[in-house]
């Protein structure tokens, strides 16, 4: 049996007290600072799908919801959001989420980066399940594949062409990951599709919410 | 125990003497600029909490000295753990689990027997100390031979975009270094060569974690926390 003082007690109360003053203190200072960065890399991963746009500190980032009739297309099951990058007033770039459901290891889900003309500016692979070594190669650091979309848009190649070269279009896979290549080209082309039909809403500037 | 800066620094170093936070001694020290990181944080927290330590120590029981020590060690842990995520945002990411972690393992470092504030500051600090040093030598050799470079990620703390020092050719890799049990083979030698230049003598018994062994059962020797 441990015979403890009521002294001894009241200290440890009192050490409670202050750790529990030290943290609220500390919390409060921190919320503003935290929340700001938390936002700016989230911002960071969205802007990686335009990467001229990525170094630039003057964007803001609007979130558009994605109407519902389209989400099927782009693979997507629950509500998504379309974000426009705005600087100046003014959208220079739009990053249409998207996911595909016939990877080889799982779904894929990507970041397509428009510019206002609907030519791709980036693509962004952000989760997937593709064997390591082989399918992954469609990632951004391990291959240069997915820079091969940038500049292309519906028109460019002709829609019929919107393919791999296996199925007589004209992108190259990734040799030993032709499954993996395909439902990147296929999502990417979903993308496009998205963008062209939806145009309008996603080019237009949102109206302040708060307008006085 | 007559510990002055320099002993607490080398013959009590936390780590090479006392084996103690061996496993973010592992885990933390792939990249020289994680190691850097997690080695300041946490000498923050002995510094800082040591103090509050060395008065209580004197006028509570040994139970109720642990729960205090546990107590004002994890809150000065969640603080570090809050400023960092505020100020240096991709470090923290970078850190993940470890910061938190910290609470576990830097509880034995503040432990010692100072009963005046500014000499348990001092104690705490130069204990830190001595693990940041473990922690950045480790670190140094570990990502040279397992990457061929030093410091790669240092734009985490500057918040540029290169730096770094490249040491080999650009395609060197060689992941065993990066694995744990590289890491136990260079903690290994780097125990060795400290032995070696430790003389016998001056040597004090070797583990000696007074918070840990009491804290636990015996089952899990003191210092592999």
């Amino acid at each position: 049996m441990i015979r403890i003082g009521t002294r001894e007690v009241a200290l440890l109360g009192l050490v409670a007290v202050l750790s529990a003053t030290l943290i609220s203190l500390t919390l409060w200072l921190t919320r503003q600072p935290i929340a700001a960065a938390r936002e700016r890399a989230a911002e960071r991963h969205l802007l990686e799908a335009l990467p001229r746009l990525a170094d630039r500190s003057d964007i803001a980032l609007e979130p558009r919801p994605i109407p519902d009739q389209f989400l099927t297309g782009l693979g997507l099951s629950e509500t998504a959001f379309a974000y426009q990058a705005i600087a100046g007033g003014r959208v220079l770039g739009i990053v249409v989420p998207t996911r595909s459901t016939r990877g080889y290891g799982g779904p894929i889900r990507l970041r397509v980066g428009f510019t206002p003309d609907g030519t791709i500016a980036g693509v962004r692979v952000v989760e997937h399940r593709e064997t390591p070594g082989i399918g992954d190669r469609i990632l951004n650091e391990k291959s240069d594949w997915l820079l091969t979309f940038a500049g292309r848009s519906r028109t460019d190649p002709a829609p019929s062409r919107w393919r791999l070269q296996e199925e007589g279009g004209a992108f190259d896979g990734i040799s030993g990951a032709t499954v993996s290549s395909r439902a990147v080209v296929e999502q990417i082309r979903a993308a496009l599709h998205y963008f062209a039909e939806d145009s309008e809403r996603l080019l237009a500037i949102p109206e302040p919410k708060d307008a006085p | 125990m007559n510990a002055t800066p320099l002993t607490t620094l080398w013959q009590r170093n936390p780590v090479l003497v006392r084996l103690l936070a061996l496993s973010p001694l592992l885990a933390m020290t792939q990249s020289l600029t994680a190691a850097l990181g997690l080695g300041v944080a946490t000498m923050i927290v002995t510094t800082s909490g040591a103090p509050l330590l060395a008065v209580l120590r004197s006028r509570l029981s040994p139970e109720l000295l642990i729960a205090a020590s546990a107590l004002w060690v994890s809150a000065l842990v969640l603080c570090v753990d809050l400023l960092m995520e505020a100020f240096w945002f991709s470090l923290h990411h970078r850190l993940g689990l470890f910061l938190p972690l910290m609470a576990a393992f830097a509880l034995p470092l503040v432990d010692s027997d100072a009963r005046k504030p500014m000499a348990a500051a001092l104690e705490g600090l130069t204990t830190g100390i001595g693990f940041l040093l473990a922690l950045v030598l480790m670190a140094s050799i570990r990502e040279a031979l397992a990457h061929g470079s030093w410091f790669s990620e240092v734009s985490l703390l500057s918040g540029g975009t290169h730096g770094g020092l490249r040491l080999l050719p650009e395609h060197y890799h060689f992941a065993f270094w990066a694995l744990p049990a590289g890491g136990f083979i260079i903690a290994g030698f780097l125990l060795a060569l400290h032995r070696r230049y430790t003389t016998t003598a001056s040597r004090p018994p070797a583990v000696r974690a007074r918070v840990t062994t009491a804290a636990t059962p015996p089952a899990t020797p003191p210092g592999t926390d």
